[in-house]
């Protein structure tokens, strides 16, 4: 009898363990869109679509958070400060992924990954390593195929007037030799535009790994794929050249000369048909997103070599915050993203047939009766999966995801691939060295200055004196320790 | 009496530089958001673009849903926020004004540190957001800042001690009035012109603000038309100063539609001013001469 009476109680239990976890809520992560803020009607029907997928897969459900980019970094902090619920932060687009890190904003996830994330682990491989601080495992890349190199993109209907054919790859000298013989023709159109300066163009004309510090703070690897010497940029003959040329050109008159001030950004100048092309990122994937900002064709041209490195991957990386109340679910539905391309394309480009339909084979474009500059929802800076299953929009063609997967394979890997630099040791010097970068480069940039070399000694004098030699010895010392540990 | 004339006119033409440069931009402003985009961009601005367009209002006309919304939250918030603000503090100073009030010198002391020090971003953040749990509502527009100011409160108990004779106050009392009703019928009909001066810092006040709805708000639907002009603005410096590639920019508003929203947002602020100028002066020169 007492037998019986423990039999039966051992079978409730394990049938109320059953019936519990059957009936057990499913998870709701919040992931986030970083956007312009604009308002997205559709995400609610997004959502629904995403969590007939997630819900019986892993027994998540989803809901995303729009956040507009320029109050991104402070909403996001003060979200996590205050315990709101965030499942899967983009880290690395306006806060540094390493910083993020350090300051505990961040869960460590190699123990998430090893029990949820083998997707994760095939697609990725490798390119792991950029999300580790200090050996652990603090964010995933977000995107697989991040190679990139310089790159020069221009008016290829001004061109074709003018009869000029811009050279794929091509150099700074022949693109300077472009710009005269568009001011012998049309006088009134100027080659290229630097913008505001604000924006260091140095890395499209030279193969170089910054380490994550857009201001170039942490000092930098000239051709990373084959060196590993970190120096200070602006004591290179590299920089010097750069500045030279650029105060050549607007000496020339290549260049407009008031657009360090006059608020207007460098690719407005180009869609008014004033300027013939500036440097950007090139990438496959680059050529027809840039190409929706203009109404005439564009064409792109590569400057520097397609190389892999730690700063691309980590420009943007998914972090699980110390807040999440299940890091288990919140990985296994970055997993799921990365694996399943409906959930994927659901979070990139929406509906089919509400937001997007198909044109090509893998290629879409807005679905009837969308007005594309309102739209019921878009991606605009997050990536959402593995982008080899993400539908491309118009005007890619179908061949873009052998392009894509042909550019990534023939990039350089950096020797520091893997490495990042934490910057904890030098804070008090990063902040001094980044207000006199930023003091300093915008003039240098725009070629606003009269005497570059003088200008260039000054800079580099501040810098000695802001402490740049220390934050360069601690990089380097890190990352000798890193390489050692290879 | 030429000494007179010459002091006069040379105070004018000071007079009407000053003035020129305040409404001077203001002009140039209008014109920018009727200047054709391409001619803003290949000239710059200028007071004779060469050529005109009305583009940047076919685009506010275009996204009026937006607009009209936000143009409607802001004057919402506008109303309720100063309704309220003015009320609280109105209070607030008579109460600090009147003399005999225990622990008066405490409290006055009290909302006077408010104005030298405040609790900091994240701890105020956290208060709103755990305790109050006005994330995403209206009352985050409205609420944060505690509807008050403590320089304002201080402006008004000026107003009340000094402006106000007491023998009034104590007429009153003999006569056997509450204090309520001495605060109705006697306080506020004499102090107009502070009302007026308070009323319209505050209004102002909640007509440009963008920060609460920055913090506050996820949801956009809320956004005031300060925060959409914002928003517009810090996406363009953002993009200005960081390469982000891979990103479509071509939706966003060009730098003629900028002007075109600054012109919108200012607008029933210039128009509702010079009704209010008249108390403005009278106001803050009685409550702060006297303070």
């Amino acid at each position: 009898m007492k037998k019986l009476a423990s039999l039966l109680l051992a079978l409730s239990l394990i049938f109320g363990l059953v019936s519990f976890s059957y009936a057990e809520e499913p998870y709701e992560v919040v992931i986030e869109t970083v956007t312009f803020g604009a308002e997205y009607a559709d995400i609610p029907a997004i959502e629904e679509a995403i969590n007939a997928i997630t819900v019986p897969a892993i027994n998540v459900s989803v809901k995303i958070l729009n956040v507009g980019i320029p109050e991104h970094a402070q909403k996001i902090s003060m979200m996590i400060a205050g315990g709101e619920k965030i499942d899967l932060v983009m880290a690395g687009l306006t806060m540094p992924m390493v910083n993020m890190a350090v300051d505990g904003m961040l869960l460590p996830l190699d123990e998430l990954l090893a029990s949820q994330g083998a997707d994760i682990q095939a697609l990725l491989g490798d390119k792991l390593g950029a999300g580790k601080v200090n050996g652990t495992l603090y964010a995933i890349p977000a995107d697989a195929y991040p190679a990139q190199s310089g790159g020069f993109i221009y008016n290829k209907q001004m061109a074709d007037e003018l009869g000029i054919t811009v050279p794929n790859p091509v150099t700074v000298d022949q693109l300077a030799e472009i710009f005269a013989d568009i001011q012998a023709q049309k006088p009134q159109i100027y080659g290229t535009c630097f913008g505001n300066g604000e924006t260091s163009n140095v890395l499209y004309d030279y193969n170089l790994e910054n380490y994550g510090s857009a201001m170039y703070a942490y000092g930098v690897t000239l051709n990373q794929y084959e060196n590993t010497d970190i120096v200070n940029l602006f004591a290179t003959e590299q920089f010097r050249e750069y500045a030279l040329r650029h105060k050549d050109w607007v000496d020339k008159g290549y260049v407009p000369n008031d657009s360090m001030t006059s608020g207007i950004l460098a690719n407005e100048y180009i869609a008014s048909g004033t300027v013939f092309g500036m440097t950007t990122n090139y990438s496959p994937l680059e050529a027809p997103t840039q190409q929706a900002n203009y109404t005439f064709p564009i064409g792109m041209a590569e400057i520097t070599k397609p190389v892999n490195s730690t700063s691309g991957l980590q420009e943007r990386m998914w972090g699980i915050p110390v807040t999440c109340e299940n890091p288990e679910k919140a990985m296994a539905f970055l997993n799921l993203m990365f694996a399943n391309a409906d959930v994927a394309n659901l979070l990139s480009n929406g509906i089919e047939g509400l937001n997007y339909q198909f044109s090509g084979e893998g290629i879409v474009t807005y679905a009837d009766g969308v007005d594309p500059a309102a739209p019921g929802y878009a991606r605009i800076f997050s990536r959402f999966g593995d982008q080899m299953k993400v539908y491309q929009w118009e005007p890619a063609t179908p061949e873009i995801y052998e392009e894509l997967a042909a550019f990534n394979e023939n990039a350089m890997n950096s020797l520091t691939l893997g490495y990042s630099f934490n910057s904890e040791n030098v804070a008090t010097e990063v902040a001094a060295v980044t207000t006199v970068i930023t003091q300093y480069l915008p003039a240098l940039e725009c070629g606003m200055v009269d005497d570059v070399d003088a200008a260039i000694a000054t800079l580099n004098e501040e810098l000695e004196k802001a402490g740049l030699s220390r934050i360069i010895e601690e990089n380097q010392r890190q990352l000798n320790e890193w390489m050692a540990n290879q | 009496m030429n000494h007179h004339h010459a002091m006069t006119r040379s105070a004018h033409a000071v007079l009407i530089l000053l003035t020129l440069a305040a409404i001077v931009p203001f002009v140039l402003l209008i014109i920018a958001s009727f200047t054709d985009n391409n001619v803003a961009i290949t000239e710059g601005f200028s007071f004779f673009p060469s050529k005109w367009s009305t583009d940047a209002y076919q685009y506010i006309v275009n996204e009026k849903d937006t607009m009209l919304r936000a143009y409607g939250i802001t004057i919402v918030v506008t109303l309720i926020g100063t309704t309220l603000g003015l009320l609280i503090s109105v209070m607030l100073a008579y109460s600090l004004a009147n003399s005999d009030l225990p622990g008066r010198n405490f409290m006055t002391f009290f909302v006077t540190l408010t104005m030298l020090f405040n609790g900091g971003l994240v701890p105020t953040y956290l208060i709103y957001t755990n305790v109050f749990h006005i994330k995403d509502t209206l009352a985050a527009l409205i609420v944060p800042n505690l509807l008050m100011n403590g320089f304002n409160v201080i402006l008004i108990r000026n107003y009340f001690a000094t402006g106000v004779p007491t023998v009034l106050y104590e007429a009153a009392r003999i006569d056997g009035a509450s204090e309520f009703y001495i605060f109705y019928r006697i306080a506020l009909p004499l102090s107009k012109p502070i009302l007026a001066t308070v009323g319209l810092l505050m209004g102002i006040a909640y007509w440009n603000d963008w920060q609460n709805g920055l913090y506050y708000l996820n949801d956009t639907s809320l956004y005031s038309i300060q925060n959409i002009l914002n928003r517009i603005n810090e996406n363009i410096s953002f993009l200005a100063s960081n390469s982000t590639s891979g990103v479509k920019i071509s939706d966003l508003p060009t730098s003629t539609i900028r002007m075109a929203i600054a012109v919108i947002g200012i607008l029933p602020i210039v128009c509702i001013y010079p009704f209010f100028q008249e108390y403005f002066v009278r106001g803050i020169a009685v409550g702060a001469v006297k303070g």
